[in-house]
């Protein structure tokens, strides 16, 4: 018995890893699992497989994708001189589902953040300089806006200017369809500092 | 601003108790360690959502129990609002008017205190860690946003510190922290010298007139990277910026070796002068309650000016650490007030009082009307 271990037991512990899983929630799905037939167990495992082995990188943007260059590096009507940055791929998601973005991503699988130790070769920067000799023109940073998304987009700025590229940052302020009067402090008070001319 | 009612459950020590104080002076005497000032801790947190005598929740709700609630009905001018506040171990709840916020910080400044305890008493002496805290406390109770200002800085400073202890570090990034150190620091300093521009001919007059000085008192803000700039005529922000960035300059390698931060609003300091001279080396103990009783007064009389509201003064035990002279300046200055105040104390010969008042006798935990 000793090197057999409980097969529940096991599949516990690997969802209890997962985010916003804890032990609780992960032998709920368990028992789910358990109770569906074999069919969809088999397709669950093979999806599970299948995701690992054709999921990778895309060469170019760093987006995780089943083909190299991925669907939106490989579109040809879309704008390939403006890289937009982001921290992760749900951020790609997110700024696809606006329709308002036409240009190239650039995913950086996190941040530099000093208090976890996260340096600039932790996070996909040399993919991305090593993109700008193809025609880059500007360099959009949708990192988030916290201290470390902003040092981030800071960083990214000194490292792109001296190489004769444009750095932006996206807007921060007021959702649209909101009130003032809800508004947090520091977003309305940020939004009043970053005003622009009509 | 005063509070029309004020009940509390669960809340340390204290029986549970819903009091409707006196528009002006509340008095709440009792012998040591019976509760008196858990009460007062329980108006500075309906008004600034965190206590001065802990961080941890566990600490204010009574033993054995899982939650305290507060709850103030507080005037302020013509509105009236309900502040409820809900203590549980692991958070803090507040409903304003019912709803709940969705942020604690949209309820702070909503009801405004200041507090004076014994401890104040050495702010000048003491260590200017201290002297920053009330500096900062004064300038966020008359300015809200302040805090969020204060927590990017702190927030930046630590992620900085950070990158000057970490040995691969890389120089961009370095350079990058200092940036936005000096951009937080600045906004922090120049909210720090607004508020002491607006301070001082308040505090000069509250020290000569309230406690009839002779001598010339002025507050100075102190920074070691500022010797090239006049912080007395608040300089715009990118003086600021200029200075603090040619100071982490000039320091060469010193942050390198220590790693830390070494220039900033966090090693500032706050000074005051007597006729020029530095009145923490030199100034009678006398002189530095007057001091430090003068500084508060102005706190209050500055927010009287900047919102038409008087805040709320919880004063605890505080007369049992003056002198007679200078108890009897504080209470003619009370008097001159129209605010509301709470008192706490041993002795109630201490309270120079004879109307205007309601009074509690704080045994075991136990609140009984006095008179």
């Amino acid at each position: 018995m000793s090197n057999q271990t409980d097969p529940i037991a096991e599949l516990i512990n690997l969802l209890a890893v997962l985010p916003g899983v804890g032990r609780k929630t992960a032998t709920r799905f368990v028992y789910f699992i358990l109770k569906q037939d074999a069919e969809y167990v088999k397709d669950l495992a093979a999806a599970l497989v299948e995701l690992k082995e054709q999921v990778g990188f895309c060469a170019h943007c760093c987006d995780l994708t089943r083909e190299s260059p991925c669907r939106i590096c490989g579109d040809e009507r879309r704008d390939h001189q403006t890289i937009c940055v982001v921290q992760s791929p749900q951020d790609v998601l997110a700024i696809e589902a606006t329709g308002e973005f036409r240009g190239l991503y650039h995913v950086l699988h996190g941040i530099l953040s000093p208090l976890e130790g996260k340096g600039p070769d932790d996070i996909k920067l040399a993919e991305l300089l090593a993109r700008l000799s193809n025609g880059v023109e500007e360099v959009i940073v949708a990192t988030n806006p916290s201290v470390e998304g902003e040092a981030t987009a800071l960083y990214i700025k000194k490292l792109l200017v001296p190489l004769g590229v444009k750095v932006s940052r996206i807007a921060s302020g007021l959702p649209m369809g909101s009130h003032l009067e809800f508004a947090d402090k520091v977003t309305l008070g940020r939004s009043i500092a970053d005003r622009r001319v009509l | 601003m005063r509070l029309q009612t004020l009940a509390a459950q669960h809340f340390r020590n204290l029986q549970d108790f819903r009091i409707v104080p006196h528009p002006r002076f509340n008095i709440l005497i009792g012998y040591n360690a019976q509760g008196k000032t858990n009460l007062l801790e329980a108006i500075y947190l309906s008004a600034n959502l965190k206590s001065f005598r802990t961080h941890q929740n566990e600490e204010l709700v009574r033993f054995g129990l899982q939650e305290a609630r507060v709850v103030a009905e507080v005037q302020r001018g013509n509105d009236t609002l309900t502040l409820e506040l809900k203590l549980q171990t692991r958070r803090r709840l507040v409903w304003v008017d019912g709803q709940l916020t969705r942020r604690l910080t949209d309820a702070l400044g909503l009801l405004q205190v200041i507090l004076f305890a014994p401890e104040d008493v050495a702010l000048i002496k003491g260590q200017p860690s201290a002297r920053r805290s009330f500096l900062d406390h004064a300038v966020f109770v008359s300015r809200a946003s302040y805090l969020s200002i204060l927590s990017d800085y702190n927030a930046t400073l630590k992620r900085r510190n950070a990158v000057l202890k970490n040995d691969r570090r890389d120089a961009k990034l370095l350079e990058v922290y200092s940036e936005q150190l000096v951009e937080h620091g600045a906004e922090v300093i120049g909210a720090r010298l607004e508020l002491l521009r607006q301070l001082r001919p308040l505090f000069n007059d509250a020290f000569r007139n309230i406690f009839g000085a002779k001598l010339e008192a002025s507050i100075r803000y102190r920074a070691s990277w500022a010797d090239q700039v006049d912080l007395d005529a608040p300089p715009d922000a990118n003086t600021l910026r200029c200075a603090m960035l040619a100071a982490i300059r000039a320091l060469g390698g010193d942050e390198l070796r220590r790693k830390q931060s070494l220039v900033g609003p966090h090693r500032d300091d706050l000074e005051v002068l007597l006729d020029g001279t530095p009145a923490k080396a030199h100034a009678s103990q006398g002189q530095h309650r007057s001091i430090v009783l003068a500084l508060k007064c102005a706190e209050i009389l500055l927010l009287k000016d900047r919102f038409g509201l008087e805040p709320i003064l919880l004063l605890d035990d505080v007369s049992s650490e003056l002198d007679s002279t200078r108890n009897q300046q504080l209470f003619s200055f009370l008097a001159s007030l129209s605010g509301q105040v709470f008192i706490t104390t041993t002795a109630r010969e201490h309270i120079l009082l004879d109307q205007d008042q309601s009074a509690w006798t704080v045994h075991q935990g136990g609140l009984t009307p006095a008179d």
